[in-house]
């Protein structure tokens, strides 16, 4: 009952166009993150889902039925807000029986469900107060807590996490993931931060600039990125990407040594993720370098190595890594987690 | 523990106090000083004590003056409260637009009260007169030198005309504060247009609209040029509002002891009224934070 479909849907400022045309199929409960750099488009798309844009071009399917002209109202989807955007002269019971009231519920259904909502996301001690009177924590509840109560279709969360402090980010993140599995109703959620995007979501969109760079379960993403954008968007630290030649089977790195290649057509760049990256001696594996900087976080240690023609390495590694600053080491890297990009940015898949 | 006793300290208040005294404190007293004395010429004076202030109590003039007033400033207020709101509820909220109509909108408030006391005194006279002629042309009898029912309607359209501004800029600037997220949260909450004017926009306004409020009572409550400059508070007494009869009796009839009695409780008023409001807004501010 809560599928959306997104045909080719456009969005023009005057004569920029944010939205490049769009095609999306979210299929019923599924929890759907879009994920983007700043100004990728990412939260004018859920708007525009959810009737607060209109929509320039294409269309805009609803659970079957085409909404791309219908009003925010008649779409049957709850929002929640990064400013929570709770009324602030009402107490957190009228702020979640708002929609409601608005639309003319007898009063006994609307203490019903804003008692149930209350329930679920444990705000009963707080539904006569103000919600100024409340937690950063609490007032997102409430947001969704009033979301809630309107039964909707399908969830829409702008970004509902980024007011929080990182230790209560950590906790709503569980809340959502848990309230999705409770309700089991479709969310699309717009975050920056990939770790809110691999931990919650079924599937990831990828935005660059108005398109859909991918879209695949964290997985997919993390292993098999589409294109340079996404292979160094996804994962922290970053995927390091270096220059390549290809030819005969072989691939080689500038100042490097060369392995086999399978790719069906030429590379002109290898990525590797830095917990992929062995070290070996000097002389082993892909590449020599010289340990330029070691940066320890206790369960890790992350290099920064130079490879000298290839540039800086990030390299993930144990703890208590033997390496110090200024060793000189060899960079293994297996064959099977390499990835190679060709000259327009694409994934070269094995030939 | 000792305290510290720096009585130089006195020194340096001593600038404002004399300040004040000069410029309220002294002022004041000269009328106190009138209110409670009796004089036949001369400059010599005698003590009356409460005489005046009972005088005045008993004298119809100046509570006939005080009802005219309360009922001019209570119509102002009814009529430009809700006019202000809906204005600034219709003006373009940024853009061009936005700025020409905030430009166009203070220009009633840049002009001189007794120019704007001028401009309608003319702008209403039936012989030269653009208002006044074309109301005269259209067989409708206006005269608001004669007729005190077109007196009182030509000087609230006067105050409504220079001060309704006032009140849309206010209400304005409490409208532009309200985050967009309001209104979006409204909309997926299919709220109605009143209800997102009753639950979100008047809730968010009523500080400054309180303000508001207390600026204009106070303003009309003390309005003196207009009104003089328009109808001289005639015809008869009939727009004589408090301020204009107490220069009347103090200038015009030289009354100076029932006169300063009169200013001495019209300034009371005013203080009682605006320490109402003052408890109000706090409380109001207490509430809403």
């Amino acid at each position: 009952m809560g599928s959306i479909t997104l045909d080719k849907v456009e969005k023009w400022f005057g004569e920029v166009q944010v939205i490049k045309g769009v095609d999306l199929e979210i299929a019923d409960g599924e929890f759907i993150v879009f994920v983007g750099p700043s100004g990728c488009g990412k939260s004018t798309l859920l708007r525009m889902i959810g009737g607060l844009e209109d929509i320039s071009r294409g269309a805009l399917m609803i659970d079957g039925a085409d909404k791309t002209a219908a009003p925010p109202s008649r779409r049957g989807l709850a929002m929640v807000f990064q400013s929570y955007a709770l009324y602030p002269h009402m107490s957190v019971g009228e702020n979640m029986g708002f929609s409601l009231k608005t639309a003319g519920a007898p009063k006994a259904e609307i203490e019903a469900k804003v008692a149930e909502a209350a329930r679920v996301l444990k705000l009963e001690p707080y539904l006569d107060r103000r919600p100024k009177a409340l937690s950063g924590g609490q007032r997102q509840r409430v947001a969704i807590g009033r979301s809630i109560v309107r039964d909707p279709t399908a969830f829409l969360f702008d970004e509902p996490l980024s007011n929080l402090d990182a230790a209560l980010r950590v906790e709503m993140r569980y809340e959502i993931a848990k309230l999705h599995k409770t309700l089991q109703r479709t969310m699309i959620y717009v975050t920056h931060d990939q770790v809110e995007a691999m931990t919650l979501a079924d599937r990831i969109v990828v935005l660059e600039f108005g398109t859909i760079a991918q879209v695949g379960t964290p997985r997919e993403l993390y292993e098999n990125p589409a294109n340079l954008f996404v292979a160094t968007f996804i994962g922290s630290p970053k995927m390091n990407i270096l220059d390549c030649k290809t030819g005969d089977g072989q691939f080689s790195v500038p100042g490097g040594r060369s392995g086999a290649y399978g790719g069906d057509h030429p590379a002109v760049k290898l990525g590797i993720r830095p917990e992929h990256i062995g070290i070996g001696a000097e002389g082993e594996g892909v590449l020599d370098a010289t340990v330029d900087v070691l940066e320890y976080l206790g369960a890790d240690t992350y290099l920064i190595v130079d490879a000298g023609a290839a540039g800086k390495i990030t390299v993930r590694t144990d703890g208590d890594t033997p390496v110090r600053e200024g060793d000189r080491i060899g960079l293994v890297a297996p064959q099977e987690r390499l990835r190679f990009f060709d000259a327009d940015g694409l994934s070269v898949r094995a030939g | 523990m000792d305290k510290t006793v720096n009585q130089k300290a006195w020194f340096l208040v001593l600038p404002v106090l004399i300040l004040v005294a000069f410029s309220a404190v002294i002022p004041l007293m000269t009328v106190v000083n009138y209110s409670v004395q009796d004089t036949f010429g001369d400059n010599v004076f005698f003590w009356a004590g409460l005489e005046w202030f009972e005088q005045m109590l008993r004298d119809d003039r100046m509570w006939d003056a005080l009802g005219r007033q309360l009922l001019f400033s209570g119509i102002i207020l009814l009529i430009q409260i809700p006019l202000g709101v809906f204005v600034a509820l219709n003006m373009p909220k940024r853009g061009f637009w936005a700025s020409f109509c905030l430009v166009v909108m203070s220009l009633p408030l840049l002009i001189p009260w007794n120019v704007v006391g001028t401009i309608w005194q003319i702008f209403g006279r039936v012989d030269i007169g653009l208002l006044g002629y074309t109301l005269d042309a259209l067989g409708i009898d206006y005269n608001y030198t004669s007729d005190p029912l077109a007196a009182w309607i030509t000087i609230i359209v006067m105050d409504v005309w220079h001060w309704t501004s006032l009140v849309a800029l206010l209400a304005y600037a409490g409208l532009q504060s309200i985050p967009d997220a309001y209104y979006q949260a409204a909309k997926i909450d299919q709220a109605s247009r009143w209800k997102v004017f009753r639950y979100i926009e008047l809730p968010k306004m009523m500080g400054v609209l309180m303000i508001a409020i207390l600026l204009r009572f106070m303003d009309s409550f003390m309005i003196y040029t207009e009104p003089f400059v328009v109808t001289g508070g005639g015809p008869g007494s009939v727009t004589t509002l408090l301020s204009i009869d107490l220069v009347k009796m103090a200038l015009g009839q030289f009354d100076l002891g029932p006169a300063a009695a009169f200013s001495i409780m019209y300034f009371l008023v005013i203080l009682l009224i605006s320490w109402v409001f003052y408890t109000v807004m706090t409380n109001l501010d207490k509430r809403d934070g």
